[in-house]
């Protein structure tokens, strides 16, 4: 799958990039809201995994605003798991909230659904 | 005798509560930025490094040095945490240090010198820390105001009693 991830911090995002590469994925990266709101109209992704929070703005927003070609399937990553925050993640389009710091099978786990989705839309 | 937590203004409780309040939500706020980000960012690399070596892949003598330096990092910003939670040691010249501490991180936005002429000891841990989180609430104040330029944060003794007053040079 083509998978966009938005993350700032930057160790997370390189070993979470190489991670998903290795389990065979494309992967496409941002740092900031206002980077992937650049990138993700072109980056034909089939998967979104974003930050909560970011330095300038939120997950939230960013689904919300991202003028995306076609659906996506998106994964919210925060270390707010409050029933709110899983409520709003919910309410954005996120199809999952992982709380940070996650185990690596619960995403491939959420991943694997998103596949087998994929596979039969 | 009325009891000692029953004791001072409405205002009062509620200012305490205000600051117990914005310290849970600052700490869950470094917990969230810093550890908790390492700690995802460690649990990724080394399932990454396990799923090589499951698959008669090598790894890299760097990768194992960045998980080193990554669990560093971890630990040193979990002691930071521990330190604002519990900024005052057992040990009676601690609150001398922690002072110290609270004006060296002050004045990284602010200038702020710790002054102790002479050394106070303060043998007591509860008394040490409530005096601790006095001049912290203090310079807090003093940092949200818009007219200091500087702060002093002074430790003495007054009658064999420690004292500890913060002050703004405007």
């Amino acid at each position: 799958m083509h998978i966009f991830v938005v993350e700032n911090h930057a160790d997370t995002l390189k070993w979470l990039s190489l991670y998903l590469e290795d389990l065979g994925h494309t992967v496409s990266s941002a740092r900031s809201m206002h980077d992937a709101l650049e990138a993700l109209p072109s980056a034909e992704c089939e998967v979104l995994i974003s930050d909560i929070g970011l330095p300038d703005g939120d997950g939230w927003e960013l689904l919300r605003r991202a003028e995306l070609p076609h659906p996506v399937f998106a994964i919210a990553m925060s270390g707010f798991g409050m029933n709110a925050d899983r409520g709003k993640s919910k309410a954005a389009g996120f199809r999952h909230h992982l709380l940070k710091p996650f185990q690596p099978d619960e995403l491939e786990t959420v991943l694997d659904e998103a596949a087998a989705e994929l596979a039969a839309s | 005798m009325s009891d000692p937590a029953d004791t001072g203004s409405r205002p009062a409780r509620l200012d305490k509560q205000n600051a117990i309040d914005r310290e849970r939500h600052e700490v869950g706020q470094a917990l969230h930025d810093t550890v908790c980000q390492s700690l995802g960012g460690i649990a990724i690399l080394v399932k990454l490094l396990a799923r090589r070596v499951k698959s008669g892949r090598t790894i890299e003598v760097e990768e194992l040095d960045e998980l080193a330096c990554m669990t560093d990092r971890a630990l040193g910003e979990a002691r930071a945490l521990s330190r604002k939670l519990l900024p005052v040691q057992l040990e009676s010249a601690g609150l001398m240090s922690a002072l110290e501490e609270l004006a060296t991180e002050t004045a990284r936005t602010t200038p702020c010198v710790f002054v102790c002429e002479t050394p106070v000891f303060v043998g007591d841990a509860p008394t040490a820390l409530a005096l601790y989180r006095t001049a912290e609430e203090a310079v807090r104040r003093l940092l949200d105001s818009t007219s200091k330029t500087a702060i002093t944060i002074k430790l003495s003794e007054r009658d064999g009693e420690p004292a500890v007053r913060v002050i703004a040079d405007r």
